[in-house]
């Protein structure tokens, strides 16, 4: 039995060489169509169906020759054997240079037909395996073109500038975000040449000299000074197998944002710096007082210094708190949005709002419509803003005024007001309120305590929830501070 | 000490607090005092006042005004107030953005010129070295 069993087509008009064939190969393990002339052969033949072929070389009507060609233009892959009674060298040829593997002569033992057939398709299936495998790298050809083109495509792409030089300093490759970066005009810089003074800035040069000189530093991120500002390089050694240096990867960006970023940060600091600092003076300069005993045999005027220490501590308790939440809105953490009715929240404000409005004979109005729509919104976030505006309202307030607490809704909106009828705003700090630390400084002001924090707190919430905050005021009149929330539905 | 003994000392100066605990203790040293809260008020409350000295504080909101104080002061057509003395309380040491002696672009004062003011102060103020500078700039002996 052969190791594979091969598909086998005889083409023979002698019926005993079919059946014989037959017999012999089948017993093989292979399967056997036997035909009778080279037409039927032909309209039997597909690509793929058999991996060898027995042709009698004389047969009635179609010959052996010609019918190979017919075959070996459906199936260049098959193995095609002669079978001819008369072996001659020169028919072997003849059958050879027609495209035949082989040749076998009549008449022949089975093992020389045994023989040869396997032989055949020993030769067949290392063909289908050779094919394959040139598919498959080209396949592998494809996939690395298209690879390349997709890499370059990225690195044109990118929005960082991006430049590859070799070992001898020259050119490799550069994207279009470099000469923009660097804003190069009109001289592109050319592949293979060492990089120009006139197109690179002399600071960037240097620092790739250095990375060039060390070796091993693999990464160097600076920002660069002497060319266009805010552009920071980072420059990467590219290695080999080995580990040798081929080259640098230098990449260019753009640091504006990260500058303002800190610059922003650093002015955050010195304000609240600035804010922590004014209390803590004071609270240090009055203790420094009953220290030196300059109110020694006055209890009460002690007594009022203490009560202030401990009004401006609570102060800056709630300067923290408002740190703390400033700095945790602005990172929008554990917001629950859920369907609220606002009339709940404004309630409970009213409610807690109470005491401190009672001290300062302050009443406190609030009308609600009915059925007013819900919001969709973090009813600790609600809590906090309502809370914050009706605290200024009191605040702010004269003894025995009037805080108004309203909400009604439009089209689109819930709108809630809170007005006050006390110091009001002058004009020109309207649109300042709710910059961080903003204060409103005039004589009556400074008698309140505030840290400056709390509308700026309020505005970020309304941001958050898509909404919208209107200020109107009158010096000496009162203030509407105006909340526009999207409803829900 | 007669009241129209007392001498009068100005304190400029926005904190409230600040005011009070500094005007406690110059007021048991027998000094009477009087506060304005900004460079603008302290500007009107020497003309009106007339004090003997100047407490000044340079933090104030608008960042550079308590410098302007001193330079328009300085530059007063009345020489009895023009020549006020002047204490400048101050945590500029710390770390702060404000420049001791601002550029001014009018041509008021030169760049990095020296601020004409007869002391500097640390805040919080250490309060018996101030009563007795205060004393020494007034001409007093204790």
């Amino acid at each position: 039995m052969s190791e594979r069993a091969g598909r086998i087509l005889v083409v023979d008009d002698e019926p005993g060489m079919r059946e014989g064939c037959r017999r012999i190969l089948t017993s093989e393990g292979h399967q056997v169509t036997a035909v009778e002339s080279g037409e039927q052969a032909v309209v039997l033949f597909t690509k793929g169906a058999f991996d060898t072929a027995l042709l009698d070389l004389k047969m009635p009507g179609m010959s052996g020759i010609e019918l190979l060609a017919q075959l070996r233009e459906k199936d260049p892959n098959c193995i095609y054997v002669i079978v001819t009674a008369y072996a001659t060298l020169e028919t072997a040829v003849q059958a050879t240079r027609s495209g035949a593997y082989d040749y076998v002569a009549k008449p022949f033992t089975p093992e020389e037909l045994i023989s040869v057939v396997n032989k055949a398709l020993a030769m067949h299936w290392l063909r289908m395996e050779a094919a394959e495998l040139r598919q498959a790298a080209e396949r592998n050809l494809l996939l690395v073109a298209t690879e390349q083109s997709r890499t370059r495509t990225i690195i044109q792409s990118m929005a960082d500038g991006v430049m590859v030089t070799n070992r001898e300093k020259m050119l490799v490759l550069f994207n279009p975000a470099l000469l923009r970066l660097l804003g190069v005009k009109g001289k592109t810089p050319e592949l293979g040449q060492p990089l120009s003074k006139e197109v690179f800035p002399a600071d960037l040069l240097a620092m790739m000299e250095e990375v060039y000189a060390e070796g091993q530093a693999t990464m160097v991120a600076r920002e660069l000074s002497g060319g266009p500002p805010n552009l920071a390089a980072s420059i990467s050694v590219v290695r080999d197998e080995a580990r040798e240096p081929l080259g640098l990867v230098t990449v260019i960006r753009d640091i504006t944002e990260v500058k303002s970023l800190q610059q922003r940060l650093s002015d955050f600091v010195s304000l609240v710096a600035h804010e922590l600092r004014s209390p803590l003076g004071a609270i240090a300069q009055y203790l420094d007082v009953i220290l030196a005993g300059v109110t020694a045999g006055s209890p009460e005027k002690e007594r009022q210094i203490l009560v202030r220490c401990r009004e401006r501590t609570g102060a800056l308790s709630q300067l923290v708190k408002d740190l703390l939440d400033f700095s945790r809105l602005g990172h929008q953490v554990e917001r629950r949005l859920a369907p609220l009715a606002l009339g709940e929240v404004l309630e409970e404000t009213v409610a807690f709002a109470a005491q401190p409005a009672a001290s300062r004979k302050i009443s406190v109005i609030l009308e609600v419509a009915e059925e007013l729509s819900k919001i969709e919104a973090d009813r600790e976030e609600m809590r906090r803003l309502f809370t914050n505006l009706v605290d200024n309202a009191i605040k702010y307030n004269r003894e025995g005024g009037t805080v108004r607490v309203t909400g009604r809704q439009t089209d689109g909106f819930v709108v809630v007001e809170v007005s006050d009828t006390g110091l009001g705003i002058p004009r020109g700090a309207i649109a300042r309120l709710g910059e961080a630390f903003f204060r409103v400084r005039t004589a009556e002001t400074l008698q309140i305590v505030g840290t400056g924090l709390g509308l700026s707190i309020c505005k970020q919430i309304i941001e958050a929830h898509n909404g919208h905050l209107e200020i109107e005021s009158e010096e000496g009149r009162g203030s509407t501070f105006r909340v526009l929330l999207p409803r829900s539905e | 000490m007669g009241e129209a003994a007392r001498k009068k000392i100005l304190i400029v100066e926005d904190d409230p607090d600040t005011v009070e605990a500094v005007s406690l203790v110059l007021e048991k040293s027998g000094y009477s005092t009087v506060s304005a809260p900004n460079a603008e008020e302290g500007l009107k409350k020497v003309r009106s006042e007339r004090p003997n000295l100047i407490l000044l504080d340079v933090m104030m909101p608008a960042g550079t005004e308590g410098f302007h104080f001193v330079w328009t002061l300085r530059k007063d057509e009345d020489a009895q107030l023009r020549d006020l003395p002047i204490i400048v309380l101050t945590a500029i040491h710390e770390s702060s953005p404000l420049k001791l002696y601002p550029e001014q672009s009018d041509g008021t004062y030169g760049p990095y010129e020296y601020l004409p003011v007869q002391g500097f102060f640390d805040k919080p103020v250490a309060l018996d070295k101030l009563v007795e500078e205060v004393g020494r700039l007034l001409g007093e002996t204790k």
